[in-house]
């Protein structure tokens, strides 16, 4: 997970440089390329067009793209210039683009929450023209090597059903991470203090985080996100939600019938769970978001936690984990079902080199670069490949339980709202309330379910609310 | 007689002493920490109570190149150092004269105005960044410094022209008249009678405007584009992440190295404020 | 020098008086700012108001004409009120408190010290730090487990642990004590650069403890320096109300929203959630309330200076 110095760092000169080399491709369009057919190995070069991408900070999806600019440069013709910005910035800029029908980047990078709103009202461009043009996707390239499931999830939308995967139309591709959860517990202090496997049910994973819990050895049980963050939805609600097949919502968006269910049995369980969880936690954990959970695992002071595998996956690195030699992996309690995640490169319709920008992200969701993204950054794979392959796994001992969970893992059940981050954020609030104790289990989720219905309402989802 | 005199004055350097401690602990103790911990591994950082063992030149050099080169950061420092030099400039250039003119000239309507232009800064940031993003792209500047000092120096603006009418209010108009009366004009007695006398003020109301400008995060994210182009703040937000956890250490080292310039150049301008001290004696 | 002005105005020629009386108007000197910042303003200013009276509809990417829809919706939102109350709190606690240890400093730092001019620097560091390194620093700081803060606190005072930034109201605390770390280098350096222009015999005297001290302090410094005390408390003032970068990288508003603020509120509604128009008429809403609260001022502290 070390980050590598990037080969050329840019300058003043490189920027005038690109500017200059957009004046260019501005000036003459898409009509500069030439079919260097011999040279390139089939596929169209783009000398002199910029390409400009984006993708979100510290997650490693941009920084081996940004080892290889000067070789999108040889190989494509491309000036590319990669971006990194956080989250919310990213959505922030990129909405503002598709708004104001300037879009800044050519290839931009979106999280699943964000389909509904961006993909959903058509502004983006649908990628199976280029994916099926020999002269701009190399036979080798492999399609059906990606991960079904998580082509579902982030590459295709039904714009006429409101909804992801398919039958639906190609417009996101990925090569930024996949994502599932997974269950981090440590070996040592499981066979220490006689827990034989993994918990099966959210009440074993209490039992477990009981046993666990020795503060005065300083090592607690468990920690969550407590913490008012978007986490609390996704990572402890969302999972504990759907791995006993709670559903969040019935009904279409069609149809525009449908019903929230944050009120229901499973709600409250999942809810509950994670306040009893309280006492088996370090007393801070209501101030917790996602970086501290996992400082606290790496710093060895909680047994067992639920995570990201992206994060997880810093608790097996020696130089970044005090545990790293006795951690183990395990797929969460309940039917096997997590939250997933995971981002997609897509090109805005409003953007002029459109042709260029499928060529960089061609190049970029390539077995190689996947491969190599996964070995030097440690990020999540999402191509089938390197998931079997053995240096991967070798490198990655929970790679083998990360694959069967992006087998099975499903997105947040908002995904198809464009008010998707609303519909995160706002129960968040309750949860969080829930947690620190000002509201009981079965208020917040009462509270949660109207904020919601408020939202759908507003939206018109449901014609007869 | 003479041994309470000393008493009171042993007293009274021992409350000096003790304030300036407690100053110090209280001020420095954060930045100290922020340091500290850009010297150590990210698991080091982890460590209560904080180990404050051997920091090894390997972790450290690690650290620095991984903010100033992997992460740009150099690049970041480059840029927000020109467009705070240059909106900094303009803001003074521009503001300094109409403080001037709302300190010595009495018009109808003079506080009016002067709210006015403090009431530019009413507006939360929020709620105009997207407006003024598109004013900076229908003049082709998105992306570029030019674009980025654009609405810096309006956000400048008000702060230069009260803070620096302030401090005019400070100085005698008797000066100014006395000037005049030599032949000179209004803009001659700001030029070369007023404005050296405004030292302190001039070099207060610089550190404010560019550090306030360097501090800007906003406004910058939606005028650059490119990595090449970003400024500080906008580099720096990307280190709060959603699905990674938060490198401490890099934060702190990033807080180390972008207080770097504005440190120099305000050390550097700090002495205009002591040369002041004298200067303030003419009045 | 007074011939050669004179010569130059003569060389003039055609007149002299126009010359000289341009010379001596304000608006040469009031008029750039004022276009530049009228360039900028007015749009923004009109477009703001226009989609605060609209609902965007994040779907089709259309607006919606409600009138006062949104005013009405926000006076009618309980969080409104949550976020009122604490953004008044942590206004008035963080303006008075950097006002007051602002000049208590600025007082001391008048002295005779060793390292003046080091202890100068090191009081306005905080202010150039970057905020988002300052929120996710004291992120780190405050933290309960492996917070340096609640660590000093539990073995120094053997306090129980407390819970800084995820319960109430310790997270309103908290950002309170950040703002007042990282802005009462503010108040300090202006408070200090204003004293300079104060005689040294009247400081000394101010400096004596007790009675007499206070009252040269009050009744002579302070309205001395009333003009550099008004900058401070309308730009940090303002500045607080419109606090947004510590309560987002600190404590996201929560518990619930028992530490958000109303930018903090706008900046949900207008990016995270693209509520266009409820956002620019909260926005709104803020400037009327910084304008009534400046305007009291104005009337109330500033009457006798506007004279």
């Amino acid at each position: 997970m070390e980050r590598k110095p990037i080969a050329k760092s840019y300058s003043r000169r490189k920027l005038l440089k690109t500017g200059a080399g957009m004046i260019a491709g501005a000036a003459v369009g898409t009509s500069l390329w030439r079919d260097m057919a011999a040279a390139a190995g089939g596929v169209k070069k783009f000398e002199g067009v910029t390409v400009n991408s984006v993708f979100v900070s510290g997650e490693h999806d941009d920084t081996l793209l940004r080892d290889r600019i000067a070789d999108v440069k040889e190989k494509l013709g491309i000036n590319l210039t990669v971006t990194d910005l956080g989250a919310g910035a990213m959505h922030d800029k990129i909405a503002e683009g598709l708004r104001s029908g300037h879009s800044p980047y050519d290839v931009s990078t979106i999280v699943g929450f964000w389909l509904a709103e961006m993909v959903g009202p058509g502004s983006f461009e649908p990628l199976e023209k280029y994916l099926h043009d020999p002269s701009l996707t190399p036979a080798d390239f492999d399609f059906g090597d990606f991960v079904p499931k998580h082509l579902d999830y982030i590459s295709y939308w039904n714009l006429a059903e409101h909804r992801n995967g398919r039958p639906g139309q190609l417009f996101l591709l990925p090569g930024p991470h996949s994502d599932a959860h997974m269950v981090v517990y440590r070996k040592d202090l499981f066979d220490k203090y006689g827990v034989s496997a993994p918990p099966k049910t959210w009440d074993q994973y209490v039992q477990v985080a009981r046993k666990l819990h020795h503060p005065a050895d300083g090592v607690y049980g468990t920690a969550f996100v407590g913490k008012l963050d978007p986490s609390i939805s996704l990572s402890e609600w969302g999972n504990r939600l759907v791995s006993v097949g709670g559903r969040m919502f019935t009904g279409s968006l069609k149809e525009k019938t449908v019903t929230p269910h944050l009120d229901s049995p499973e709600s409250v369980a999942a809810l509950e769970n994670m306040v009893e969880l309280l006492a088996y936690s370090p007393p801070g954990v209501s101030g917790y978001a996602l970086t501290e959970v996992a400082d606290a695992m790496s710093a060895g002071r909680i047994g067992m936690t639920l995570m990201w595998v992206t994060v997880a996956g810093r608790a097996w690195a020696p130089n970044l984990s005090k545990v790293a030699g006795t951690v183990g992996a395990a797929v969460p309690p309940g039917n096997g079902v997590t939250i997933r995640g995971g981002w997609g490169m897509g090109i805005p319709k409003d953007v002029k080199n459109k042709e260029a920008a499928w060529a960089v992200i061609r190049y970029y969701s390539t077995k190689e670069a996947d491969k190599a993204r996964v070995l030097n950054y440690g990020t999540a794979a999402v191509r089938t490949s390197t998931f079997r392959d053995p240096d991967v796994v070798k490198a990655y001992p929970y790679y083998p339980v990360f694959g069967t969970l992006l087998e099975n893992a499903t997105p947040y059940p908002s995904l198809p709202f464009p008010e998707s981050w609303e519909m995160v954020m706002e129960p968040s609030k309750f949860w969080n309330l829930a947690v620190v104790k000002q509201l009981r289990p079965k208020e917040a989720c009462q509270k949660a379910q109207d904020a919601v219905q408020q939202i759908l309402k507003k939206g018109g989802w449901n014609k007869s609310a | 007689m003479g041994g309470e005199v000393r008493l009171s004055r042993l007293a009274d350097r021992a409350v000096t002493w003790t304030v300036l401690a407690v100053i110090l602990i209280a001020v420095a103790t954060p930045f100290a920490f922020m340091v500290i911990t850009s010297l150590k591994t990210n698991l080091d950082t982890l460590e209560v109570p904080p180990n404050l063992r051997i920091f090894t030149w390997e972790t450290i050099r690690h650290n620095y190149t991984e903010v100033l080169r992997a992460r740009s950061f150099l690049t970041y420092t480059k840029n927000s150092i020109v467009i705070v030099f240059g909106s900094t400039l303009i803001a003074m250039l521009l503001g300094t004269p109409a403080a001037y003119g709302f300190s010595r000239f009495s018009f109808r309507g003079r506080h009016d105005l002067a709210f006015w232009i403090l009431s530019n800064r009413f507006m939360p940031v929020i709620a105009i960044v997207i407006p003024i993003s598109r004013i900076v792209a229908a003049l082709g500047a998105l992306d570029t410094y030019q674009g980025l000092m654009i609405p810096y120096v309006a956000l400048e603006i008000p702060l230069v022209v009260w803070v620096m009418r302030a401090f005019f209010d400070d100085i005698s108009p008797e000066i100014d008249e006395a000037a005049m009366a030599d032949g000179c004009g209004r803009w001659a007695a700001l030029w070369r009678v007023i404005l050296p006398l405004a030292g302190p003020g001039l070099a207060t109301t610089a550190i404010f405007s560019a550090i306030f400008t360097w501090n800007e995060f906003l406004m910058g994210l939606f005028i650059v584009t490119t990595a090449a182009s970003q400024t500080v703040p906008v580099g720096a937000a990307g280190l709060l992440t959603m699905e990674r956890s938060i490198e401490w250490n890099v934060t702190a080292t990033v807080g180390v190295v972008t207080i770097v310039p504005v440190l120099a150049f305000s050390l550097l301008i700090q002495r205009h404020i002591v040369r002041g001290l004298t200067a303030g004696a003419v009045k | 020098m007074s011939e050669r002005v004179q010569a130059r105005q003569v060389a003039a020629g055609w007149a002299p008086r126009f010359w000289k009386r341009l010379d001596n108007t304000p608006w040469l000197f009031i008029l750039p700012v004022t276009l530049y910042l009228l360039a900028l303003s007015i749009y923004p200013l009109i477009s703001s108001f226009v989609i605060s009276l609209h609902e965007y509809h994040i779907d089709s990417r259309t607006f919606a004409w409600v009138g006062w829809g949104n005013y009405a919706a926000i006076f009618h939102d309980r969080e409104f009120y949550t976020a009122l109350r604490n953004t008044v709190i942590f206004s008035i606690a963080t303006v008075t408190l950097e006002l007051g240890l602002g000049m208590a400093l600025a007082l001391f730092a008048t002295r005779r010290l060793p390292g003046r001019s080091l202890l100068r620097t090191a009081l306005i560091i905080p202010m150039m730090t970057t905020p988002m390194v300052v929120g996710l620093m004291w992120r780190f700081l405050f933290n309960t487990d492996f917070g340096i803060v609640d660590y000093l606190l539990r073995s120094l005072f053997g306090l129980p642990p407390i819970n800084w930034l995820g319960s109430a109201p310790y997270s309103l605390i908290s950002l309170i004590i950040v703002d007042i770390w990282q802005w009462t280098p503010f108040a300090f350096l202006i408070l200090y650069a204003g004293l300079q222009t104060i005689p040294d015999d009247l400081l000394e005297a101010a400096r004596v403890d007790g009675a007499r001290g206070a009252q040269v302090l009050r009744h002579v410094i302070v309205p001395l320096l009333q003009p550099v005390f008004t900058v401070v408390i309308l730009f940090r003032g303002m500045d607080s109300f419109r606090a947004f970068d510590t309560v987002y990288t600190l404590t996201f508003g929560g518990p619930g929203r028992e530490s958000a603020t109303l930018s903090f509120i706008a900046y949900l509604e207008g990016f995270a959630y693209s509520h266009l128009g409820l956002a620019s008429a909260m926005s709104y809403i803020m400037v009327a309330l910084i304008f009534a609260g400046v305007t009291a001022y104005r009337l109330t502290v500033m009457r006798w200076a506007e004279k």
